[in-house]
């Protein structure tokens, strides 16, 4: 658990002015969240949370630390070792449940498109037709109409993806709320007639 | 580094090939930099898209598989780009693709409604009226600012006229900080301030572009101007170049062949 000192050694070695001291340490909360994501890790969350614990407990205890960043490296390269050993073991669990299982269902991939589709309308008109022309076709034609989008548009194909990047982040962001809405109705619905 | 190099190093860290000692000195700086953060995560997603278009390497499809996609959050991303590539797979045409679009539904979107609506307070500074000579005056120093300046005419003379002014910050992974401003009718003048931090360098090209990706305005040798909170670029541009919808402003150093280095993408509600 992070104690008050402890967040405050923290806080202090990131910054001396508090607020900007919480700014950095969401930065680098977030990132390591997704240290833990790229390296597959499923409670990416909790690892980071336990990476910064540890580091800030070293700090409360007097431990001279020259670069906060690079310590917090080193200290979630531990934490992903632990975690990797726990997660074979988990793995190696997980393939002897049976594939049908409610807990191993992904999503139905009806309800997934449902909500893309319904997100993709709410897009404005042209963020959607340029997803749209973006995704069309097979793997060479869309190559080339993708450089032949940047080339229309006099804009580089770096600025062209980074801008299907946005989009496609705003739509993601979306199409995940959906879905999360309508499972918790699905669960609601189960739990409903469950009672009956 | 160039940038496509930057990117290159980047995927490889995503994909778990390169050295210890570089990960880790990569890793040092992307815990303290949010636009690194901004940037791995483009390169994440290019290579989800990669992934699914079948435009990886046997060995790359492995590690991805092994490392981001059996996150939560990979899975749930690959599964997004799938559904995606099928929908577009499945639309005939680009007249019947789609629905006629919406604006952001309410509904859908509370929050973000908010932001929008108090980012609009925040980018919508100032409302003045002034004559047409003052904005004459203004879109003639536009126009004359440097070589390959182009732009729209002006209307009718002799009325007062409404300037709205803007100030743009950068755009950054955030996206539900899409700048918007409402444009009242009879705007005659949008002054844009295109903040560009710290100035790297002497001057700078703009390029405006529409959502049809149609270039609507481009500038050169555009200088910066210093101002408390950094360096900005004036654009006073006039209303009738704009249509209600979404703009990007694409920022370069005024060398020929450069790069953007920076966008800004905000959208323009007339009214």
């Amino acid at each position: 658990m992070l104690t008050r000192d402890s967040l405050d050694s923290l806080l202090s070695c990131l910054d001396e002015d508090r607020e900007r001291a919480g700014e950095k340490y969401e930065t680098l909360r977030r990132g390591l969240v997704t240290f833990f994501e790229w390296r597959g890790c499923v409670f990416a969350d909790q690892h980071a949370d336990e990476t910064i614990d540890r580091a800030a407990r070293r700090m409360a205890q007097g431990e001279e630390i020259r670069n906060i960043h690079s310590y917090l490296v080193a200290v979630a390269r531990f934490v992903y070792l632990e975690v990797a050993k726990e997660q074979e073991k988990v793995n190696t669990a997980l393939r002897q449940i049976p594939q049908n299982s409610a807990t191993q269902q992904p999503q139905p991939e009806d309800v997934r498109l449902d909500c893309v589709r319904a997100c993709l309308q709410s897009l404005p008109a042209q963020s959607c037709r340029l997803l749209m022309d973006y995704y069309q076709g097979q793997t060479r034609a869309k190559i080339d109409s993708r450089k032949r989008m940047a080339e229309n548009s006099g804009i580089s194909s770096h600025t062209l993806r980074m801008r299907l990047h946005r989009i496609r982040l705003k739509l993601e962001e979306c199409a995940m709320d959906c879905i999360r809405r309508r499972g918790t109705e699905q669960l609601s619905t189960k739990e409903f007639r469950g009672k009956k | 580094m160039r940038e496509a190099d930057a990117n290159k190093q980047m995927a490889d860290y995503i994909l778990g090939n390169l050295p210890e000692a570089d990960e880790a000195r990569l890793e040092a700086e992307y815990l303290a930099d949010p636009r690194l953060q901004e940037q791995l995560l483009f390169v994440e997603d290019e290579l989800v898209d990669a992934y699914v278009q079948g435009r990886l390497s046997t060995a790359d499809q492995a590690h991805l598989e092994a490392r981001f996609l059996a996150s939560p959050r990979g899975r749930r991303k690959l599964e997004f780009l799938h559904s995606l590539s099928r929908l577009a797979g499945e639309e005939p045409s680009p007249e019947k693709r789609l629905p006629s679009a919406k604006p952001l539904s309410d509904r859908a979107f509370p929050i973000r409604r908010m932001l929008a609506a108090a980012a609009a307070l925040l980018f919508v500074l100032a409302l003045g009226w002034s004559f047409r000579e003052k904005l004459l005056y203004r879109f003639q120093q536009a126009q004359h600012r440097g070589p390959g300046t182009e732009s729209a005419s002006l209307s009718r003379a002799g009325e007062k006229s409404v300037v709205v002014s803007i100030l743009l910050e950068p755009t950054s992974r955030n996206v539900d900080h899409v700048q918007r401003a409402n444009i009242p009718t009879g705007t005659q003048e949008i002054n844009i301030q295109v903040a560009v931090g710290p100035a790297l360098h002497d001057s700078y090209r703009v390029a405006l572009v529409n959502a049809r990706d149609q270039v609507k305005w481009s500038g050169s040798g555009l200088k910066p101007r210093s101002i408390r909170s950094g360096n900005v670029i004036d654009l006073h541009l006039p209303a009738s170049a704009f249509e209600s919808g979404e703009y990007t402003l694409l920022l370069s150093p005024n060398a020929s062949g450069a790069s953007p280095i920076a966008e800004y993408v905000f959208v323009i509600e007339k009214r």
